[in-house]
């Protein structure tokens, strides 16, 4: 068998079907020569990699493409700059009046406006204060919708190495405001993003957990 | 196993995602939905199969296209491919999802093994790399489709084939060597692990 009789058989040889014959002449040719090893070198991993799409796989539902690319970033505008801007510049001008004899904000200590999700009127401040190996949060929140029975509200940190860590749950009072502290593990830097998710009842097995407000935490605290 | 990719002999794919992820944690729509149709499906039946549970398989697959976002700033290109950085992302996302769901405080040796068993890994790795493995076959003529088609996943021997195309043995045999070729070369281009 040549070289180029041997190509010819390479493609049944290595999927099968070839018939005996011409499996074990293809088998004596690749035994004596180099090139042609080298040729099936490049082919015998295919199958392996044909198995792994043997069956048809799962589809997601539809709805949850819609959920995730509506959850995903938004392009930032100028005009949202500008609004972050000012919202910093409210909390650097509070901070500075409560703070008594012009001393800034203590060391270790960062407060994030927290901007609502699309859909979500809610609005608030994350306050994070360093304490050795913890990490204070202090978490307020106005305008938030009334919950149903069950239902409640989530804070979360996320943290690139481990994804989302949940700080706690909580609900709102009657007027829609929430005010709550939680701990996490120090030191905040390894965080990157704080969240607010309505999560509904636990028992419900239709939930969706819509995100209320969030911020990105700055990597430079 | 997912490998690091060397930056010099990055597949052009493995360049076009990570730019994609960059496009995507700027807000760019399209790129979601790219990133999304990449990796959603196997990320799902990962979830599936190791949470047991079609809304936590869900929660997984939100969290974990969230994480990528929300972490794209922290990317190197240079150092893995967003697939192996996806990869890396579920086996946590699934780990804490377990926890969480089980209302455990604490890690247990339970929630560990949802993600790091080696039947886990390489699970999640097979799902991952059969999403590449159907691109590369998309990208084949329909011919070489049909070829593998019949001589693999239906076993037909290569006379049967030229019986059942009407074709010249030789022109089967031929075929079927190449659209190997074909698929090897488009397996390359994607980044599939040999």
């Amino acid at each position: 068998m040549t070289c180029e009789q041997a190509r010819h058989h390479l493609g049944g040889y290595v999927l099968g079907g070839l018939t005996p014959a011409e499996q074990a002449d293809t088998r004596a040719h690749l035994q004596r020569c180099g090139d042609c090893r080298n040729e099936l070198a490049e082919l015998e991993g295919l199958p392996r990699l044909l198995d792994l799409v043997a069956q048809e796989p799962a589809q997601p539902p539809a709805s949850l493409r819609d959920r995730v690319v509506a959850a995903a970033p938004r392009p930032r505008s100028k005009r949202w700059l500008a609004v972050a801007a000012a919202a910093a510049l409210v909390i650097a001008v509070a901070a500075a009046l409560s703070g008594g004899p012009a001393q800034g904000p203590p060391p270790g200590s960062l407060t994030l406006a927290l901007r609502p999700s699309e859909g979500f009127t809610a609005s608030g401040t994350a306050a994070f204060q360093a304490t050795g190996d913890r990490v204070r949060v202090d978490i307020a929140l106005q305008g938030l919708e009334a919950l149903e029975r069950g239902a409640t509200y989530e804070a979360w940190l996320a943290e690139p190495e481990r994804g989302p860590v949940s700080l706690g749950r909580f609900r709102p009072d009657t007027s829609g405001r929430a005010e709550v502290g939680f701990t996490a593990e120090a030191p905040l830097s390894r965080y990157s993003w704080l969240w607010v998710t309505a999560e509904p009842d636990a028992r419900d097995p239709a939930h969706d957990s819509p995100t209320v407000v969030r911020e990105r935490i700055p990597g430079d605290w | 196993m997912v490998r690091t990719v060397d930056e010099n002999v990055q597949p052009p794919s493995v360049q076009v995602e990570a730019a994609l992820l960059t496009r995507a944690a700027g807000g760019d729509e399209a790129a979601v939905a790219a990133l999304y149709d990449a990796y959603a499906r196997p990320l799902w039946a990962f979830g599936l199969r190791r949470l047991g549970d079609p809304e936590l398989a869900g929660e997984l697959v939100q969290r974990v296209m969230t994480r990528l976002w929300q972490s794209a700033g922290r990317y190197d290109p240079s150092r893995a491919s967003v697939r192996s950085y996806v990869f890396t992302i579920a086996r946590t996302a699934v780990v804490d999802l377990h926890r969480q769901r089980a209302r455990q405080p604490q890690p247990s040796a339970d929630a560990e093994d949802v993600a790091s068993g080696v039947a886990a890994i390489d699970e999640l790795d097979a799902l991952l790399q059969a999403e590449v493995v159907r691109a590369a076959l998309d990208r084949l003529s329909s011919d070489h489709r049909q070829m593998l088609d019949l001589a693999y996943f239906r076993g037909l021997t290569q006379v049967e084939i030229a019986g059942c195309l009407e074709l010249p043995l030789g022109t089967v045999k031929s075929r079927t060597y190449y659209a190997l070729k074909a698929l090897r070369l488009a397996c390359d281009e994607l980044g599939v692990d040999q």
